[in-house]
């Protein structure tokens, strides 16, 4: 389903070229679950961006479903991200202004099909009270705690019910318990609903619950 | 959820920032709507007055010319004074169609109820062609002794008495709108009503009037048709000694000349600020946006087009510019209608205020121009940022 093939990815950084992805080549199916191990600054990051189509490889190709995302144009692009995938990043990515229930919403205001209000109200409380935060429906990201926003953030990645998960240290700043609920999660949802996960991690708790492992280090990647 | 929402939402993110902004567009569209309505009001003031004073020329005392544009246009009432003999020299000048003889008398205040002056003339109605068609009701009657006619700007009731240096005058009928203070707040009365004030004022005046029985302020005269005004004032000044022949035009000279000082003042003044704002909502949009890098890529991430982004934006600039656009015409109509008098009087031109239709497109047009200003100023940070990569513009907010 996703097939990157001989991508590379590079940086002009203080004037130097830095290769964050460098001839990466790999394939992902269906409703895999990936982990991607690596250092900072190993190019984890970037790579997730590619398969995203966030940034534009200098050279090579990524293709999901049979689609070079590539050769698309930017509004192809930005509706198939819509519809196929989501993120989750390492940092804190919520809108200040908007409170959890319309992060989680976020995404549905940049859809080109008319959602139905309620229904995707619906959908978002039952993921902000799966991720145990139904009490705090109507809470700005100020009076959450980091754990809560990160949480909020997760919830807003399922909204749209998307074909693949990208997540870039999603339990970063979560303490152990939450950590550990969130994995949960994410399996069931790989095993429920086939959602595909490539999880960018460098805690081996977390690399061990993807089916297969992948090692980033100086922009290669590898199969472990 | 909906992007106008989100607009919104953001416009509330620094309430003190977007206040700051209204309030600059806020500035510049209420100059430019009190500017609009100031002018139009003027113009429409005298291009009325122009028409409907109906004297080609105005002969007045010769060295009296600046007072008497005083006179017509601030409605301050000079004393001039010339025999009424030269009524008779100035009919008989070639080109003269029709005189008519006025006479100005100060009054210090109204006697009922206000303390802004008044100007007292006397006309002749059988001969006058210039008070008469001001007449908002016409009298189906010739005006009587002790009856006056009153400008607009008199709060008296018709049918009411108003005194002026001891003698009871009753009010017959009221006078259009003109936005000429001469006719505004003046009490127009009989000659004959006029010569028995004055002299009754000798008796029951605290301060008694001082003009000659046979005196008259001014000649107002229509020339015909086939000579134009420069040369009947030429023909009236060579047969007539002692008097200068005003033009209309030359009074309505005066204001232009007037209007076009007030004009260039608020025409810099105007361009200063909005080039300011422009420059002010552009550099503000910019800082606002460089802060936003990280969220306008994580929204590109969560499927946002390039186009959606541009429409966020920009929404967020019209929406700013469209509230500050409405303030500034509701707080410079507001400014205007009250501070109309004070402003007309200081810079001495006629003023009417513009009718509803002119101040709704007046309205409409201001706020076209805020809101366009809104647009142009953040058009090239919205399109710079939404053309940026989605990661590099995460990367470069963090």
């Amino acid at each position: 389903m996703i097939k990157a093939r001989k991508v590379s990815k590079t940086y002009k950084m203080n004037g130097q070229d830095i290769k964050a992805v460098d001839n990466v080549s790999f394939e992902c199916a269906k409703g895999e679950y990936i982990s991607i191990v690596g250092h900072s600054g190993s190019g984890k990051s970037t790579l997730l961006s590619l398969i995203g189509g966030l940034t534009k490889p200098d050279s090579g190709d990524i293709v999901i479903d049979s689609k070079n995302l590539f050769s698309m144009d930017d509004n192809a692009l930005s509706e198939f991200r819509n519809k196929k995938l989501n993120f989750i990043f390492q940092f804190s990515s919520l809108f200040p202004t908007l409170t959890a229930i319309e992060n989680v919403m976020l995404p549905t205001a940049f859809s080109s099909k008319r959602n139905n209000k309620d229904a995707m109200k619906q959908e978002a409380v039952r993921l902000l009270d799966m991720l145990g935060l139904k009490d705090k429906l109507s809470f700005y990201p100020s009076q959450l705690s980091g754990g809560q926003q990160r949480r909020v953030a997760i919830a807003r990645a399922f909204i749209n019910n998307p074909e693949i998960i990208l997540a870039d240290e999603p339990t970063g700043d979560l303490d152990e318990e939450t950590e550990s609920e969130v994995m949960k999660i994410f399996k069931r949802m790989n095993e429920e609903r086939g959602i595909t996960f490539l999880v960018v991690t460098h805690s081996s708790a977390i690399a061990i619950q993807g089916k297969r492992t992948m090692k980033m280090q100086g922009g290669k990647l590898e199969e472990l | 959820m909906r992007i106008p929402y989100l607009a919104v939402k953001n416009i509330t993110r620094k309430p003190f920032r977007s206040l700051a902004l209204i309030l600059s567009v806020a500035l510049v569209s209420g100059l430019l709507f009190a500017g609009a309505i100031s002018l139009k009001g003027v113009l429409t003031s005298i291009s009325l007055g122009a028409k409907r004073l109906g004297a080609d020329l105005m002969v007045v005392p010769e060295g009296s010319e600046d007072k008497v544009r005083t006179t017509l246009i601030a409605g301050k009432p000079a004393p001039i004074y010339m025999p009424a003999d030269i009524l008779d020299k100035v009919k008989k000048v070639k080109g003269v169609k029709q005189a008519s003889p006025q006479l100005f008398i100060k009054a210090a205040i109204y006697p009922c109820c206000t303390d802004v002056d008044a100007i007292l003339i006397a006309f002749d109605p059988l001969t006058d062609f210039t008070v008469s068609p001001w007449l908002k009701d016409a009298l189906d009657r010739p005006l009587r002794k002790d009856e006056v006619i009153i400008g607009r700007s008199i709060p008296v009731e018709k049918g009411a008495e108003m005194t002026f240096y001891g003698k009871a005058l009753t009010v017959a009928g009221y006078l259009s709108d003109t936005g000429f203070e001469y006719i505004d707040h003046g009490v127009f009365m009989t000659f004959e009503t006029a010569r028995e004030m004055i002299r009754q004022s000798k008796e029951k005046a605290k301060e008694p009037l001082k003009i000659t029985e046979d005196s008259i302020s001014a000649v107002l005269v229509q020339l015909d048709p086939s000579v134009s005004p420069e040369r009947g004032a030429v023909f009236v000044e060579y047969e007539v000694k002692g008097v200068k022949a005003i033009a209309a035009q030359d009074v309505v000279g005066a204001v232009k000349a007037q209007l076009l000082v007030l004009l260039k003042i608020l025409l810099s003044v105007g361009f200063a600020l909005w080039a300011v704002t422009l420059v002010l909502i552009t550099v503000v949009f910019s800082m606002i946006l460089n802060e936003r890098q990280r969220e306008i890529g994580i929204i590109r991430s969560l499927g946002a087009k390039k186009q959606a982004v541009f429409s966020l934006i920009t929404l967020e600039a019209l929406i700013i510019s469209a509230i500050g656009g409405g303030l500034g015409i509701g707080a410079g109509g507001i400014v205007m209608y009250l501070l109309k008098k004070p402003v007309m009087t200081a810079f001495k031109l006629p003023y009417l205020w513009p009718d509803n239709a002119f101040i709704i497109s007046a309205g409409a047009g201001t706020l076209l121009v805020a809101v366009m200003t809104g647009i142009a100023a953040v058009f090239y940070p919205a399109f710079r940022c939404s053309r940026m990569e989605p990661y590099e513009a995460i990367r470069k907010g963090e």
